[in-house]
């Protein structure tokens, strides 16, 4: 009897003991923020640098920002950037992101003056040198077209006269 | 005559209360207990292996009801992490079983608050020490250390010794 009961709490032991040592394997999301260092956070399963205070449920970097480098430079002194690292990334991001926006619209519209001016100037030369043509007359539904002429469908069954 | 009655009664009271017994009834009875858990946790951002927690603690029951049991402990979270926190439970006594229901909190190096339920099974090893083994379940809602709203599931499986003293 002692024996068993005996096996049987060494068996409980030492699966605990296995998982404990699994708990020691890298790569396990955070979930909470004491996972992470000191300094740093857990945003989406991942430690970011910033403050721990609030609610971080939107707005923060996931992997980018655990990258190391751009939120290390946040959190450094000669900076002078305040210690919330995870949304000066953030405004860098977005920042980035209209700048290129911006860039984007500019070419486009120099492109699109571009082209709408060699398209005007093509289309003078045009007329002057070809009389435009009329377009073609769209069928209008509901109507049946004979050549020039447009009927209305077949009357209804009860206007039908019965030989 | 009235000053020798009264040395009388003065004696024979006097008597009476060094020979009688203190009273024995509703005396607490301490049970202390070692225990180490680990298990599964699932949060807002996935599900993973929980940290590994030693609990130290004290259970408390009248003497005239065994079967209600009133507890306390020190958490101490040793791996990966650390962290300290405590609990207090309440438990009924269902055969070699108990079932607990528990308010349970980690205060350093951040807070995270909440409730959970356990079983336990005790196997007794003689007349004071008990190997205790059994699940529990514990979700935790507030608190600094939780980085959403979302709370934190934890299934655990744990096992120790029971004295008492």
């Amino acid at each position: 009897m002692w024996r068993s009961r005996a096996i049987f709490a060494a068996l409980a032991l030492v699966g605990l003991t296995v998982l404990g040592a699994e708990a020691c394997t890298q790569g396990d999301p955070c979930l909470r923020h004491s996972d992470c260092p000191d300094e740093q956070k857990c945003a989406q399963g991942a430690c970011v640098f910033g403050s721990r205070d609030g609610d971080e449920d939107t707005g923060t970097p996931t992997d980018g920002a655990n990258d190391g480098d751009e939120a290390g430079e946040t959190t450094t002194a000669d900076t002078a950037t305040p210690a919330d690292g995870g949304l000066d990334t953030l405004d860098d991001g977005s920042l980035d992101a209209s700048d290129t926006e911006d860039a984007a619209r500019l070419d486009a519209s120099e492109t699109d003056a571009s082209a709408t001016d060699s398209a005007s100037l093509d289309a003078s030369e045009t007329a002057r040198t070809h009389p435009p043509t009329p377009p073609p007359p769209t069928p209008t539904p509901g109507l049946k077209h004979f050549g020039f002429l447009s009927v209305p469908p077949d009357e209804p069954a009860s206007l039908r006269r019965t030989p | 005559m009235r000053a020798a009655r009264f040395l009388q009664a003065g004696l024979l009271v006097s008597s009476a209360l060094a020979v009688a017994s203190p009273a024995s009834a509703q005396e607490w009875v301490p049970v202390g207990r070692l225990e180490l858990s680990d298990g599964i946790e699932r949060g807002a951002f996935g599900t993973r292996t929980s940290r590994v927690t030693l609990r130290a603690g004290i259970d408390l029951a009248v003497d005239e009801r065994p079967n209600e049991i009133f507890g306390g402990s020190l958490l101490f979270e040793v791996a990966p992490h650390s962290a300290v926190g405590l609990d207090l439970r309440y438990g009924r006594r269902l055969g070699h079983f108990v079932v607990e229901g528990l308010l349970v909190g980690f205060v350093f190096p951040e807070t995270m608050f909440g409730v959970g339920a356990a079983l336990t099974y005790r196997i007794p090893l003689g007349s004071s020490v008990s190997i205790a083994v059994g699940p529990e379940i514990r979700t935790f809602f507030l608190g600094s250390d939780l980085p959403t709203k979302t709370p934190l599931l934890q299934g655990l499986l744990r096992g120790g010794i029971h004295v008492a003293f």
